[in-house]
């Protein structure tokens, strides 16, 4: 009997540990793929479930369900049986994305995906780094979909697409209303550049007396990205970042009338009493812990402010928070500056037909797409999205109210880019210099933007 | 007793030297190379032209340069002075104490000295910060208005000096309380039998017999400090408007952010040019002999 029962157990552990080996080879058999990603939190990476830098570890399966990667990876699966794929992801702070950027093309490292700001395409573009294989299809998508020009223009670099400017942001000025209405004033009155100057004051005076604030406004200044606001002004007053001389070259747009006018008023609104802060690291926190009653950060703060308050619906949050992606100078058109992930694929890339596979899942499934753009609470860059129903639906009641909505598309067909320059960056930091000294009161804005043209318009003839 | 050959621990030491010639040279070599061309992110993938020496001038006659080299000097001097008198104060006053207050004060004066740079970096950060600093807490406990401590040119260089010396003055404690180990107990007793101060000790017996370990300090201090740059990244990356762009983050700066590889290599050059000057006068000045 004793026997019998042995036998039996050793029986049903082979046969157990033969299922099991016969389960695991049929997982061997799948062609694994390592797909490498390159990214920064502030592409809305950290709107996913997880935290900080994922080096090594497979993000596919750890977003939600039908957001960013997943998705068009879990399809390229489904038509590829055989194949699984392991995205291993590189998440930098967005203030390291441009030296981990030169480090990737010095080391010549096989990322598949590089998904960056529009800002470093040329730079990255310039080196030989990305490849320009797909250009056409680029292009197609492109058209496809009905870019805007602006984003088009932003994805190229000397005629070539190297990759597709999938989703945007615009600058935005958050606000609390209680405070605003405290001190007299209503949405309409801040949204002109003028009336925001006139009573920031009294919304100054009112938050520190009657809501025991530490100030009125808060301003993102002495970061080099920071002049990114004051270009939403620049434009409105008719000057630019780089503009063509008569010989055709590109040179300083911003040493003229719309320049001073413009940076003048940043220096107002600190003479005001703006807060000038060094970044806008915890801006967003500090607006939202009731310290500030208005921050200047961006539309990419939208889910944040969600999460903040699960409880509340966005009706709700709209009777308490108000939003305007910029002001408006007086008699003219509203101008603000959006950003943008871009992705694209290395020259060096391990695997780039598959990414080519995967970037064609994310495209052309434009109502998944859609969906994926709305999720996280980021703004198309094409005509087609913003009219899918898809994403209408689920940005507005669900992200968005429709004034806020209506708003942000208002800014993002308005919208400013940067230059596609390689050397936008260097351009930026002189930019970011002249702000500072004119704020600061160590140079005029006459002064102060005639020395950037002055190297700026050295840098564009090197 | 049986005797080797001097081959046989030639032949095992061979591999570390041949490493760690390889490593200097082939650093070296690269940094040379690159010196000598134009490289930057935008043709660092294709070819490298050959402009001589003229990256010594673009550095020399970059404005930013001599700002970087102001700051510098700035910053080494008021943190080599602070860091010399405060570490050697603290180490003679611990020296003289009696052995229990000794014993008890020393391990916790060094512990600055036990944490990364980055990490004093973050906490002078916070330390003062201008919305949750402790400091500006205080402030405007007693009825002032916050001060912004990185938003001005001289309190951002203050700031940074400050934190250079709390987190630097912890060796130059420690590296004087061994030379003053060297002082014999005889010398005291002596100088107390002829009636002289604490001062009239301290100046005329203590400090000439622990000159030369002021000197080895200053040396390694000034080293230090010229080279200094994760903490000044850290806590102010160089801002406002250069301020606190210092030598060593120039030349980071330009590689890393601008992708000026062969400016960066070349600013690293004069960096190690400045340090070798300022050994060799330390060292004559003193006319100590160093093995």
């Amino acid at each position: 009997m004793k026997k019998g029962i042995s036998l039996l157990l050793v029986l049903s552990l082979i046969v157990g540990v033969t299922v099991v080996g016969l389960a695991d080879s049929n997982e061997d058999e799948k062609e694994v793929i390592e797909q490498k990603v390159m990214t920064t939190e502030s592409a809305g990476i950290e709107r996913a479930p997880f935290l900080g830098p994922l080096a090594g570890e497979d993000m596919k399966g750890k977003v939600k369900d039908n957001v960013y990667y997943h998705m068009p990876v879990v399809k390229y699966e489904t038509e590829h049986p055989g194949v699984d794929i392991k995205l291993k992801g590189e998440v930098h702070p967005y203030g390291d994305m441009l030296k981990s950027m030169t480090l990737a093309v010095t080391s010549q490292s096989t990322f598949d995906y590089i998904e960056m700001d529009d800002i470093w395409l040329g730079k990255i573009a310039e080196s030989g780094y990305l490849s320009d294989d797909y250009s056409e299809q680029y292009k197609k998508w492109a058209n496809d979909l009905g870019m805007y020009d602006v984003f088009k223009k932003g994805s190229t670099y000397k005629g070539k697409w190297y990759g597709l400017w999938r989703a945007t942001d615009t600058r935005a000025i958050w606000v609390w209303k209680d405070v605003l209405h405290e001190a007299g004033y209503t949405m309409e009155d801040i949204m002109s550049a003028e009336g925001l100057l006139n009573a920031l004051p009294d919304i100054t005076k009112t938050a520190k007396e009657e809501f025991d604030m530490a100030g009125g406004l808060e301003y993102p200044f002495n970061g080099k990205w920071v002049v990114d606001q004051w270009y939403g002004w620049l434009y409105q007053l008719g000057g630019k970042i780089l503009k063509q001389n008569e010989d055709g070259d590109w040179v300083a747009g911003f040493n003229n009338e719309a320049g001073y006018r413009s940076l003048n008023y940043v220096k107002k609104l600190k003479e005001n009493g703006a807060t000038m802060r060094r970044s806008w690291q915890w801006m967003l926190a500090n607006f939202l812990d009731r310290n500030y009653a208005m921050t200047y950060e961006g539309s990419w703060d939208i889910v944040s402010i969600l999460e903040k308050y699960p409880d509340k619906s966005v009706q709700e949050i709209k009777e308490k928070i108000g939003v305007i992606p910029t002001t408006v100078f007086k008699g003219h058109d509203m101008r603000v500056l959006t950003g943008g992930w871009i992705w694209t694929i290395p020259e060096t890339a391990e695997h780039p037909d598959v990414a080519y596979e995967v970037l064609t899942e994310m495209f052309e499934d434009r109502e998944a797409y859609a969906e994926m753009t709305a999720y996280e609470g980021k703004f198309p860059t094409t005509e087609w999205v913003w009219e899918s129903p898809t994403y209408k639906e689920r940005m507005i009641g669900e992200v968005l109210p429709k004034e806020w909505y209506d708003r942000f598309r208002e800014g993002v067909s308005g919208g400013v880019w940067r230059p596609f320059f390689p050397e936008y960056p260097d351009i930026q930091k002189e930019l970011w210099d002249a702000t500072q000294k004119v704020v600061m009161g160590k140079a005029t804005a006459e002064e102060a933007l005639s020395t950037a043209a002055e190297n700026v318009n050295e840098m564009m003839e090197d | 007793m049986r005797r080797y050959s001097l081959l046989v621990p030639a032949l095992f030491l061979l591999p570390a030297i041949g490493v760690l010639f390889f490593l200097q040279f082939f650093a070296w070599g690269w940094n040379i190379n690159l010196v000598l061309h134009d490289v930057t992110l935008m043709n660092f993938l294709r070819e490298w032209e050959f402009v001589g020496l003229e990256n010594f001038r673009t550095v020399l006659t970059d404005a930013r340069t001599v700002t970087s080299l102001q700051n510098t000097a700035i910053f080494a001097f008021s943190s080599i002075s602070l860091q010399m008198i405060i570490g050697t104060a603290i180490s003679y006053l611990l020296y003289r104490a009696v052995p229990k207050v000794e014993r008890f004060f020393r391990p916790i004066v060094i512990l600055p000295w036990l944490c990364s740079v980055l990490i004093a970096a973050f906490g002078w950060q916070l330390l003062l910060s201008k919305d949750i600093g402790l400091l500006n807490t205080i402030i405007t406990g007693l009825g002032f208005a916050r001060v912004d401590f990185f938003g001005g040119s001289t309190t951002a260089m203050i700031s940074i000096v400050l934190a250079n010396t709390w987190w630097g003055t912890p060796f130059t404690i420690l590296l004087m309380g061994s030379g003053m180990t060297s002082i014999s107990p005889q010398l005291i007793e002596a100088s107390k039998v002829d009636g002289a101060s604490e001062w009239i000790f301290f100046t005329r017996v203590a400090l000439p017999i622990i000159l030369p370990f002021i000197l080895i300090n200053l040396i390694l201090v000034t080293v230090w400090t010229i080279n200094m740059f994760g903490l000044i990244l850290a806590m102010t990356g160089g801002g406002p408007l250069n301020a606190t762009r210092v030598f060593p983050l120039h030349g980071y700066l330009a590689a890393f952010d601008s992708g000026n590889f062969s400016y960066g290599a070349t600013v690293t050059v004069f960096s190690v040019m400045i340090n070798i000057v300022l050994i060799y006068i330390y060292v004559k000045i003193a006319d100590v002999e160093l093995v």
